[in-house]
């Protein structure tokens, strides 16, 4: 990974391809490359569909080796959607496939001259460019369907459904996982909507004749993956409870903790959370012929994921996440899980972020367009988006669009990104996070959990109230450096509850590369990440007013527990003061 | 499912349901187990004395399993301060993924995330006597700890009942060896056989024996 492809869309005579050496970004990958080049050479006051507006694709620091988890791939541009830098991440076999062709990223830069559809290849041999118009407003499903009949199964895709190309805000990146299916996306920020802009539908990797990528102690890094992995599978979340049942697992109990956003964030409770929880969605699934139990890319222990099959047997899509249950589900009064499939399933053939479709439809239903419960009538604005037609444009731009069009106050967005599926008046700590996190409102901004709440590198008190704005700088700084390294951020719960596991991360990365880092080493890699991003912001206009939370977050209490956002502005303006 | 109090259930009609089953059958009941049950206990006691005294859990279990837990909707830290009384809602699960997961855990170093809804310490003046709390059990406790509450006795409502056997099909009952409806044994072959059973009892107090 020491080269760096750029396709210049603009070029005289159509899209040119150069592989340049990665050069001053070495030592970079995943969020904190594509954040790095965004930052560095794109005009923070550029349009986000503009000439100036750059699409970078990155796989981890670890992506393309034998370390577990390693498969995440990271999007990263000025977003159509919040107006700031933006780093989307992915699973799906991408990530590993780019790193062996030997590639720390794809920059697609520049303006297309005409309204021709670009495909990209790139194989060991080098990158081919061509226009297939033919592949206008094809569904990921199909379009993938078509690569495998032209380049064969060995291939892995990252593509764009018709919102993509329609360039709509919450257009997202499809990537393929281990069945060559387009269900894994880098969602957040409308990344599609740039990947359109730039006019490329698709582009196809194939990795045959590339191996591994190798480790500088090989001894070294083979002994502590193997810790690593040990880690991973001894601890209960990795081990047990994700594997069994999947990330849905946390309906029940959000739910129970009243902090399920229910209704457009109107209530914390749902009354039908009991017949859309992980533990039926698995048990449905197994009963159907599909699968509870499965990786979204190679190398993965955790095995989060799973097939989720129709009433028939047949495949509907993979196994919805929380995030997508919830948004589809609790958050729109919906309680059937074959109409949230179906629904995660148009998501991902259009290309689209499932939390801003939940989100938007959410405020739909608020302002009287359809009833709360309305699966058919969700279904059908799904559609629209995949139509093109006004309305559907307008669902396809967000839940923020959506609010303003329809005239709603209670629009749950922060930098105009809607928030996901835990609210911030019950977990008052995760608010801090959406609020002041430069990607908008976002859960996995704040994820990992850090050296510092291990003890080294500093002290926190969780137990103060200020301690919540202290956990929130600690979490977002140990996520930049996971989400650079490539690796899945449910490895977050090892690594909080057992320090040899914690430990094994960074020796991999040292084995890996010959480095010598310490855990502040990697906080401080952590905090230039952010740096970065936030001197992005700042001069696309961002100030300490953007790091807020809607008003009604502070004068609506949220039942059951009738409680509002308390933190103050004076608090959250301390999350960066490092 | 609401709060169940001790007038509730002493007032109803109650109909004794014993079950003897495949043991391939018990995760069949993990729907009335995750929306809810009821249990008769000594209540104005901790959590803790209510896993080790009167449940007789084990302490790897608790330590090692029951990681999180709710108590009427709020997050536990200490199961030796927070007290069960009349109508609680006990939840009980393992430890959860998501940053808010792990947040929600016990004793979790991001226990500041959510202190606005967590039990506080509770006074420790608190009657006991007998009442009756309801229980919910999620994810891996089900497995844990489901066929121990089965075989212990679980009382459920009326209409949670009806849904459950609504959904049961023509195998359930091939591999369900014996039914006892107040003690006496019945043949039953489908769910509909069901509705004049409990057409007047507010509840069912279920036991089940896997084999």
């Amino acid at each position: 990974m020491d080269k760096i492809l750029r396709i210049d869309v603009g070029a005289e005579g159509g899209p040119k391809a150069t592989t340049v050496p990665i050069g001053e970004y070495a030592g970079l990958g995943g969020r904190a490359l594509t954040s790095a080049i965004v930052s560095k050479e794109v005009p923070a006051a550029s349009h986000p569909l503009g000439e100036e507006n750059k699409l970078v694709i990155a796989p981890g620091l670890l992506s393309g080796s034998m370390s577990a988890m390693s498969g995440r791939i990271s999007v990263g541009a000025k977003s159509p959607l919040t107006g700031g830098i933006k780093e989307a991440n992915s699973g799906g076999q991408p990530s590993q496939v780019l790193a062996r062709l030997g590639y720390a990223a794809i920059v697609l830069e520049g303006k297309p001259k005409g309204d021709d559809l670009y495909k990209i290849f790139i194989n060991k041999d080098g990158v081919k460019i061509s226009v297939d118009n033919t592949l206008k407003m094809f569904g990921n499903y199909d379009v993938v369907e078509k690569m495998k009949k032209e380049f064969g199964e060995k291939i892995a895709c990252i593509s764009i459904g018709p919102a993509g190309e329609m360039k709509l805000a919450a257009s997202s990146v499809a990537f393929t996982d281990m069945e060559l299916r387009p269900t894994r996306h880098a969602g957040r920020g409308g990344m599609g909507a740039v990947m359109g802009s730039k006019g490329v539908k698709v582009i196809v990797l194939d990795d045959t004749g590339m191996s591994m990528r190798q480790p500088k102690d090989a001894d070294k890094f083979k002994e502590v993956n193997k810790k690593w992995i040990a880690g991973l599978q001894a601890h209960g979340v990795t081990g047990q409870a994700l594997p069994a049942y999947g990330t849905n697992v946390l309906t029940n109990i959000i739910n129970e903790a009243g902090g399920y956003p229910t209704y457009n964030f109107k209530e914390g409770r749902f009354a039908g959370a009991a017949k859309i929880s992980g533990e039926v969605e698995a048990e449905t699934e197994t009963k159907r012929g599909g699968v509870a139990t499965h990786g979204c890319h190679s190398g993965c222990v955790i095995r989060c994921s799973g097939i989720y099959n129709d009433k028939d047997g047949h495949y509907l899509t993979k196994q919805p996440e929380y995030e997508t249950v919830w948004a589809h589900g609790g958050n729109c009064g919906i309680d059937d899980l074959d109409t949230i499939a179906m629904l995660d399933f148009l998501d991902d053939n259009y290309g689209l972020d499932t939390i801003d479709m939940g989100a938007a439809i959410g405020v739909a239903m608020e302002a009287g367009l359809l009833k709360f419960g309305d699966g058919q009538g969700a279904i059908n604005l799904i559609k629209e988006v995949g139509k093109g037609t006004p309305l559907g444009r307008i669902i396809g731009s967000g839940a923020a669009v959506t609010g303003k069009v329809l005239g709603v106050e209670r629009v749950p967005v922060v930098k105009g990104q809607a928030m996901p599926a835990y609210d911030p008046r019950a977990v008052q700590g995760i608010g801090v996070t959406y609020a002041t996190s430069p990607m908008g409102a976002d859960h996995t901004s704040g994820y990992a959990v850090t050296s510092n709440i291990l003890g080294v590198g500093g002290t926190v008190d969780p137990l103060r109230p200020e301690g919540q704005v202290a956990l929130s700088r600690a979490l977002q700084i140990a996520t930049a450096f996971i989400d650079s390294l490539g690796m899945c951020i449910f490895t977050a719960f090892a690594l909080m509850d057992q320090p040899e596991t914690n430990q094994a991360l960074i020796d991999l990365v040292n084995a890996f590369y010959g480095w010598n880092w310490t855990a502040d080493d990697t906080a401080e890699f952590g905090k230039k990440v952010l740096t970065m991003e936030r001197d992005f912001n700042a001069r696309a206009g961002f100030t300490k007013e953007q790091d807020r939370l809607p008003l009604f977050m502070k004068n609506q209490p949220l039942a059951p527990h009738n409680v509002t956002f308390q933190v103050t502005d004076e608090e959250l303006d301390q999350v960066f003061n490092w | 499912m609401g709060d169940r109090d001790s007038q509730e259930i002493a007032a109803a009609s109650v109909l004794n349901i014993s079950l003897t089953v495949d043991s391939s059958l018990v995760k069949e009941f993990y729907v009335l187990l995750q929306a809810g049950f009821t249990v008769k206990c000594l209540v104005g006691v901790s959590i803790e004395k209510l896993f080790y005294d009167q449940l007789k859990l084990n302490p790897q279990l608790v330590k090692e399993k029951i990681s999180t837990i709710f108590l009427s909707g709020k997050p536990v830290d200490d199961i030796a301060t927070a007290t069960v009384q009349d109508g609680s809602i006990l939840a009980l699960s393992g430890a959860m993924p998501g940053l808010v997961g792990a947040t929600l855990r016990r004793k979790s170093p991001l226990a500041s995330f959510r202190q606005s809804i967590s039990v506080q310490s509770a006074s420790k003046n608190f009657k006991k006597t007998d009442g009756y709390i309801q229980i919910k059990l999620f994810n891996i406790l089900l497995k844990e700890l489901g066929l121990f509450f089965l075989e212990m006795g679980i009382y459920v409502p009326r209409a949670m009942f009806t849904s459950f056997v609504a959904q049961l099909t023509g195998d359930f009952y091939n591999r369900c060896r014996q039914i006892l409806i107040n003690g006496k044994h019945i043949q039953l072959k489908s769910s509909i056989e069901w509705l004049s059973l409990l057409a007047n009892y507010d509840f069912v107090y279920l036991k089940v024996l896997a084999e």
